[in-house]
């Protein structure tokens, strides 16, 4: 799985974009990303899934331990493009309505404008 | 109304009485069967006792392993009982092996020097007796899986089914052997039923050891339990703080679960008690045969102290 950062200096936002099937094997790597990036202040986060595949429960969790995070940091996830198999996981799973999730990345964008 | 735990309780004590039952009539058995084997001269009979010796004292160790889990289960957070349940399964499939070897030598041994059967009288009454009992505890245990899986049943119905068809063969035999003495024929049929019986054990000894050797080694949950964990856990998101980790693992029947979360510490003990217990009772009903333990943690992710 490849992660891409991307720092949006005019919001300022940080885009993370993913690519390939996020399970077991890689999540700890997302993990370790992710919370770097809340560590280090970067709490106004979009998380691209257009070319996500697929997710496992083990991906899942540490989206779930990002929303936590950023929650007490005051910070916001929003998730974009997701795939029809990626948005039924987090649909069946409840965590559709744990997180914002926007069609585009642009449309993510325009949620931190509002 | 009664609540999960309380039916759960019951279900170890039905089980286990349902074990112990089948061992204390499987010892009453065995002293007629010594007089009628000694009276009929059958080698059939003589494995049928062996066999029926080794699977008493087979039963005797579920029952032993049954009653400790039940105990167990109502005082501590017991990670060992599914193992428990599996060594005790394989002791059953130990002594169905044992039997098969006896009967397999017995038969072989009949089969080199026929020799025509004794008085079967006894023998017809005691393995009839046998069969009726033998099919009463096979229902019942069949039953009580359905309930409930469990290795120790699993392996209980299909014992005394093996029982009870060893019996119908035992039967059977003796009848033909019997009516038929005049034939030189009729000598070969009392070791062909063992034979019989042997190929019968060997193949139900085999099933049982697959699975609880299978059960026995540890397993991660599949992929769709650990999604219902997850959202569960959505379900509850604003009721926690932090998420520091998720164990999971089956063994045997048994799901055990661990979750480490923390709390906001401003929240009153009562408030985070409350969450606790519905989101296990939440997990319980929805993954059959978990065990879920929630423990509160602090900001590093220790678990408070005295957390069971």
């Amino acid at each position: 799985m490849l992660i891409e950062v991307i720092e949006e200096q005019s919001i300022p936002l940080t885009i993370v974009g993913l690519n390939g099937r996020m399970d077991s094997s890689n999540s700890r790597e997302f993990e370790e990303k992710i919370v770097g990036l809340i560590q280090n202040g970067k709490t106004k986060m979009i998380v691209d899934c257009a070319q996500l595949q697929y997710i496992s429960s083990a991906g899942l969790r540490v989206f779930l331990m990002a929303a936590k995070q950023l929650t007490m940091a005051k910070g916001k996830l929003v998730l974009s493009s997701l795939n029809d198999d990626v948005r039924q996981v987090f649909n069946l799973t409840g965590f559709s309505s744990i997180f914002e999730i926007r069609d585009s990345r642009e449309d993510a964008m325009k949620s931190y404008d509002a | 109304m009664a609540t999960t735990e309380s039916v759960s309780k019951d279900h170890f004590r039905e089980k286990e009485k349902s074990i112990l039952t089948g061992f204390v009539l499987g010892l009453v058995a065995l002293a007629p069967d010594v007089v009628a084997v000694v009276l009929a001269n059958s080698v059939m009979l003589l494995s049928d006792l062996l066999k029926s010796a080794s699977e008493t004292v087979a039963t005797f160790l579920s029952w032993l392993a049954v009653r400790k889990v039940r105990r167990g289960k109502t005082e501590d957070y017991n990670y060992g009982q599914g193992k428990l349940e599996n060594i005790s399964s394989l002791a059953v499939a130990g002594a169905m092996m044992l039997s098969w070897m006896i009967v397999s030598y017995g038969a072989i041994e009949r089969f080199r020097h026929p020799t025509p059967i004794g008085r079967i009288g006894l023998a017809l009454f005691v393995t009839g007796g046998s069969a009726l009992v033998n099919l009463w505890v096979w229902r019942k245990n069949l039953k009580l899986t359905r309930i409930e899986p469990s290795p120790v049943l699993e392996s209980q119905w299909r014992l005394y089914r093996a029982k009870f068809a060893a019996n119908i063969s035992v039967l059977v035999s003796l009848l033909i052997s019997s009516g038929f003495r005049e034939q030189r024929w009729a000598a070969y049929v009392d070791p062909a039923g063992a034979i019989l019986i042997s190929v019968f054990l060997l193949v139900s000894a085999y099933r049982v050891v697959t699975d609880s050797i299978y059960d026995l080694l540890d397993r991660t949950l599949d992929e769709s339990l650990q999604l219902v964990i997850l959202s569960e856990l959505a379900a509850f998101f604003n009721d926690y703080v932090a998420l520091h980790g998720i164990r999971s693992r089956r063994s045997g029947s048994n799901v055990y679960i661990e979750i480490l979360m923390e709390f906001d510490g401003e929240r009153r003990m009562s408030e985070v008690q409350d969450v606790i217990d519905r989101m296990k009772a939440g997990l319980e009903e929805r993954i059959k045969g978990s065990q879920v333990l929630i423990a509160p943690t602090n900001m590093n992710g220790t678990p408070a102290s005295g957390v069971r």
